[in-house]
């Protein structure tokens, strides 16, 4: 019945048949589903088999779930058969970070040393997608215990750009970018503590979110810097982020960071209206030491705004300086104490970049944790006067387009410089001040993606998702994807 | 050189009384990027006071203070 269907919408131009129903994204795909004219099982099985097809090389599932997600996908068709359609979700395969913990199912974190285990409940976020019918293929590539940028994982293998596959999908959410870009996931959720999702998103030219600290539950996953951890959306669409950060976020009493606040419908402000949008640019903190090309497809991208409507302003924040300090202690400080016992019981489980990266933190004082406190309570009060004068900020997600796999080093207008400093400094200050910021491609330099960063004001996740949308429209990138099978043949 | 060495001494015992395991060759790698990480610093010891509040928090509409 379903084949017969989609034939007919394919001869009304409705649908192309040789599109995989794989490549669609969760708006398109649910008032399919809702309508009966496909089913959760056909879209199940055809991300199924592009994960087995492209893969292999991708890395970018550490499970794959195949007779869960069937099962699921068959309980979904009926239900909705049935008439008991849940909403939007249901019936939608994903497949998220293996960071977040699903009762009784192996979640590794990427690591050697939790590959047994096993929780015995759901993370918040995992509870909700579930309840809302959501089905799950599997989970995904990540740094070993978010530790990182590059998802050169020792343990489950490096994770490869579907752009080039010499390249790095960035991380720590490198599985999750990879596989959104490479459509073997319709949308997947992603971690943030320096900009992990947006680094990734970035890289791997597609949408990634993070909200504002305390809008979405950290509750069952496992944490690499307690308050700058952020869960958020890494999509094919911003429309896609605004309908998983629907379904996610919310108060809950398990996490007593999260806000306790009316829930918003994300989606039902996604106008493109811009007109009047303030835009504030820092150019000394955010515009420094930047790659020519990527400066100029971000800023190309600022005058596509500015020409709906949009108007820009230059601010001044000082406090920017400090930032990459206070992320290095912040993050040093707090994840040494979360890997404190099987560090001392077993260092030689962590691969060899880890081991290095907590032996470094382990040398945080509390004198240099408490005064990265103090900078960032500095940059706090910045950026909330920041935002009395402006809508939202706009910068490049990364200085430079990703790097090679086992790289250290990244080139920036022909320079050598250091990978880690250079993967989080336009990212992390949001996470520091916990504001949210999303990723969206704004072109292509030397054949790979460049992101373009809009940051805003606390709790006001629809101002950055609009300008996304409205920027979406105009983005060179729109509608471009990856072409991995001509990649995998070469 | 020597001065460096001399500071990954530091490094090296801070870690080994942790029960942390590191090689010389190792404190001398962790002694250059922890300076690094300092040198991110900057001018902060001037800008900020010691006695200024840490607390971090958000507040509905109107933003981080």
């Amino acid at each position: 019945m379903y084949q017969i269907l989609r034939y007919v919408l394919f001869q009304e131009g409705v649908e192309k048949m040789s599109d995989s129903l794989a490549k669609k994204t969760i708006s398109e795909l649910a008032p399919l589903v809702r309508e009966g004219i496909i089913s959760p099982v056909e879209i199940t099985k055809e991300v199924l088999e592009r994960v087995k097809m492209y893969d292999e090389v991708i890395n970018s599932y550490i499970e794959i779930s195949e007779e869960n997600a069937l099962d699921s996908a068959k309980r979904a068709e009926k239900e909705i058969r049935d008439g008991n359609y849940k909403g939007t979700l249901h019936g939608i395969p994903l497949a998220l970070k293996d960071i977040l913990n699903f009762k009784d199912e192996n979640v590794t974190y990427g690591s050697k040393i939790h590959k047994e285990n096993v929780p015995d409940f759901d993370a918040t976020v995992v509870a909700k997608l579930k309840e809302a019918g959501t089905l799950f293929t599997g989970k995904l590539n990540m740094h070993e215990y978010a530790y990182g940028g590059t998802n050169n994982n020792p343990h489950h293998g490096p994770c490869r750009n579907p752009w080039d596959i010499e390249k790095i999908p960035g991380g720590s959410s490198g599985g999750s970018g990879a596989a959104v870009a490479a459509d073997l996931t319709i949308a997947s959720l992603g971690t943030d503590t320096a900009g992990s999702i947006r680094i990734p998103a970035s890289i791997c030219g597609i949408i990634g979110m993070k909200p504002t600290h305390g809008l979405v539950s950290k509750y069952g996953c496992f944490p690499l810097s307690w308050s700058l951890d952020h869960i958020g959306p890494m999509t094919k669409t911003v429309e896609d982020s605004a309908i998983l950060l629907e379904y996610i976020a919310g108060y809950d009493v398990n996490d007593p960071t999260t806000i306790d606040m009316p829930s918003k419908n994300y989606t039902k402000y996604l106008t493109g209206d811009i007109k009047g949008m303030v835009i504030g640019i820092e150019e000394d903190f955010f515009f420094n030491n930047i790659d020519h090309n990527v400066e100029k497809l971000v800023k190309k991208g600022i005058k596509q705004l500015e020409s709906m409507g949009a108007k820009v302003e230059l601010i001044k924040i000082p406090s920017l300086k400090y930032s990459e300090y206070a992320e290095y202690m912040t993050f040093m400080g707090e994840s040494a104490l979360i890997h404190k016992e099987n560090f001392k019981l077993r260092p030689n489980d962590f691969g060899k970049d880890v081991q290095f990266s907590l032996k470094l933190a382990n040398l945080t004082s509390a004198v240099d944790y408490l005064q990265a406190q103090q900078v960032r309570r500095m940059m706090a009060k910045d950026f909330t006067n920041a935002f009395k004068k402006v809508d939202v900020m706009i910068s490049p997600t990364l200085p430079a387009v990703a790097p090679n796999i086992g790289d250290d080093t990244v080139m920036i207008n022909n320079r050598k410089q250091s990978l880690t400093n250079n993967m989080i400094r336009l990212t992390s200050p949001a996470n520091l001040v916990g504001l949210p910021a999303i990723s969206i491609p704004c072109g292509l330099s030397e054949g790979l993606p460049v992101g373009l960063q809009i940051m805003g004001p606390a709790f006001k996740e629809e101002v950055i998702l609009n300008a996304a949308y409205a920027y979406e429209k105009v983005t060179p990138l729109n509608g471009i994807t990856p072409s991995i099978g001509k990649l995998l043949i070469n | 050189m020597k001065g460096l060495i001399v500071l990954s001494k530091n490094v090296y015992d801070l870690l080994i009384s942790q029960g942390i395991e590191v090689t010389t060759e190792e404190a001398i790698l962790l002694q250059t990027q922890w300076e690094q990480i300092q040198s991110l610093k900057k001018d902060l010891e001037e800008v900020i006071q010691d006695t200024d509040d840490i607390a971090l928090t958000h507040v509905p509409g109107r933003g981080s203070v």
